[in-house]
């Protein structure tokens, strides 16, 4: 009863055809993916995606109804001293802030016999040791999201979830926690970190586990997820659009205005334009390569998800 | 099975917010100073009227100790709810029946360790302050009276958590049991034909089993008998409470 959570060998997060339902609404529909060691996974999505949700389930708060989670083989419930295996971040309002930081996290280390001592290691390594005696109510959205990282690493936990760790924090404390996940990851643990910002995640995740509405839309590599979805296409600023708009659509492609006398042929090489523009006759002032940023791509890929959820149909 | 971490980590839980140590101490308070205050003020016209109770009078102060002893047991529990804190410590101790019964298992014992010595202190000092009129440990009924009051607060301190726990929140259940537990009650009992349905709510039933010396006409049980009734209802609000823990979502 007492003795330490074993690591099993394989220590992952294995989400099996989870689907969670409140009512009629499907928040999570039939998810299914699993969560490495040794790497930083962003789980993306925008609001409302069930990222919350699912971490809600791999912690036991709330009940599938479908399918299920485990954690290096086990439930959750079912891990004896779990923080000392399974450190999660899901709201770092979820504290009584009539209570001192450091009586908050005593709480926390007693239960699952974490000495007092790691306590205050933690509120040093955190950065909160000259509040850890201020009652959490005084504290900012920053400090309480630095007290719940505290929370989750209180135990040297094997497995780390945290939803949106970023949020609140100051550029200097997001720096802090890029570098803490990527040591935390080379160090062989499991860490899934939850955002609905991709630029957020394209410096800390290696991987990432993308939803939209509830559905896996992709399980991908950081690099791969750029290369894959990325699109590219050609800026050209020319003074005689009409006449190339004509041969570029002979040749299946379009023109489209972005304003300033630019205009951009989407899904094209730019060797294949200038070589249609200098067969016209056609003077360009301009021609360019231009890669969608991750974020457009996110946005892009998301909102999809929605018209195909709309329509019932998979998102590749 | 009993698991000390737990109970440790309750007991932390509660002595780091202020709202429920003091809540407790001034449950612990009213009823030490309240009652024999008002047998310091007794004399002899009134101990001669027929209705004369002396540990009714010494006693007289658990009317505003137990809203404060509720206010407790409904902080203890209903806190985790209003502040979400009941995620963190489900996380915490996934095992939701062993969280709800260490969490039942610390606020009661904590309410029963005051509440010892304060019904012992609370009967010697106004039987003393009554003087003559008082009566001493050891005289039919006071026993009785001492262990039921004794009783009253970890029983009060369970039917409370249970009933938040089913709210799953706290306004609603202060601000609908606490006008039952201080006016509708007691009112309630002046009401003839309220009184013989009324006089079964837990309050009445312990109440009428720590604060009576001679048997009241208008009361259907025995005295011992309050504290057993009293229980039942308590244990129908703690299955109840855990009923709705583990079936809803955190």
């Amino acid at each position: 009863m007492t003795t330490r959570a074993e690591s099993p060998p394989t220590s992952l997060i294995d989400v099996r055809n989870l689907t969670k339902r409140y009512g009629s609404t499907v928040a999570v529909d039939q998810l299914t993916f699993r969560v490495e060691p040794g790497r930083v996974t962003g789980f993306l999505g925008p609001n409302g995606a069930g990222k919350s949700t699912t971490m809600r389930v791999m912690i036991g708060l709330d009940q599938p109804t479908g399918g299920e989670v485990v954690i290096g083989g086990r439930r959750y419930a079912q891990i004896e001293q779990p923080l000392r295996y399974v450190g999660a971040l899901l709201d770092p309002s979820a504290v009584h802030p009539g209570r001192r930081a450091r009586d908050q996290l005593l709480v926390l280390a007693r239960s699952n016999r974490i000495p007092d001592a790691r306590v205050d290691e933690l509120l040093e390594q955190v950065g909160l040791a000259s509040a850890a005696r201020r009652r959490i109510s005084g504290f900012s959205l920053g400090m309480r999201q630095r007290l719940g990282l505290a929370a989750a690493l209180l135990g040297d936990p094997r497995v780390l979830i945290l939803d949106e760790p970023l949020n609140g924090l100051d550029p200097e404390g997001i720096q802090w926690i890029r570098s803490l996940l990527k040591e935390l990851a080379a160090d062989g643990r499991v860490v899934l970190v939850s955002s609905h910002l991709m630029n957020e995640m394209a410096v800390t995740a290696d991987h990432l586990i993308i939803i939209g509405k509830g559905r896996l839309l992709a399980d991908i590599g950081m690099v791969e997820f750029g290369v894959q979805y990325g699109r590219a296409r050609v800026r050209i600023r020319t003074s005689r659009p009409e006449r190339l708009e004509k041969a570029l659509a002979a040749e299946g492609l379009t023109l489209t205005p972005v304003g300033g006398g630019t205009w951009e042929v989407p899904d094209a090489p730019a060797d294949q334009v200038g070589a249609v523009a200098a067969r016209e006759g056609v003077p360009l002032q301009e021609l360019s390569l231009r890669e969608d940023s991750l974020e457009e791509t996110f946005l892009r890929m998301t909102a999809q998800s929605v018209e195909f959820a709309a329509t019932g149909q998979r998102v590749p | 099975m009993i698991s000390q971490p737990v109970l440790y980590s309750e007991w932390t839980k509660i002595r780091s917010v202020r709202s429920l140590v003091w809540s407790l101490v001034a449950g612990v308070a009213m009823l030490v100073v309240l009652g024999p205050v008002v047998c310091g003020a007794h004399g002899d016209g009134e101990a001669a009227s027929a209705d004369f109770d002396p540990v009714k009078l010494g006693f007289w102060g658990l009317n505003f100790a137990q809203v404060a002893v509720a206010v407790f047991a409904m902080l203890s529990i209903g806190g985790e709810y209003e502040t979400g804190t009941i995620r963190t410590s489900l996380a915490a101790v996934p095992q939701r029946g062993r969280f709800y019964v260490h969490k039942l298992l610390v606020a009661a014992g904590l309410s029963l360790a005051v509440a010892i010595p304060t019904a012992l202190l609370t009967f010697f000092l106004s039987q003393r302050l009554l003087d003559e009129h008082g009566v001493s440990f050891g005289d039919p009924g006071t026993v009785r009276a001492v262990i039921c009051l004794a009783l009253y607060f970890p029983l009060l301190s369970l039917l409370f958590m249970g009933i938040t726990a089913m709210f799953r929140s706290l306004v609603p259940a202060m601000g609908l049991l606490l006008p039952v537990l201080f006016l509708l009650s007691p009112l309630s009992m002046q009401v003839p034909g309220l009184r013989e349905v009324v006089q079964f709510l837990p309050d009445r039933a312990g109440q009428y089993a720590a604060m009576t010396l001679r048997p009241d006409a208008d009361v259907s049980y025995t005295a011992w008998l309050g504290l057993p009734i009293m229980a039942a209802w308590t244990a129908v609000a703690v299955f109840g409470g855990w009923r709705v823990l583990r079936s809803h979502d955190a």
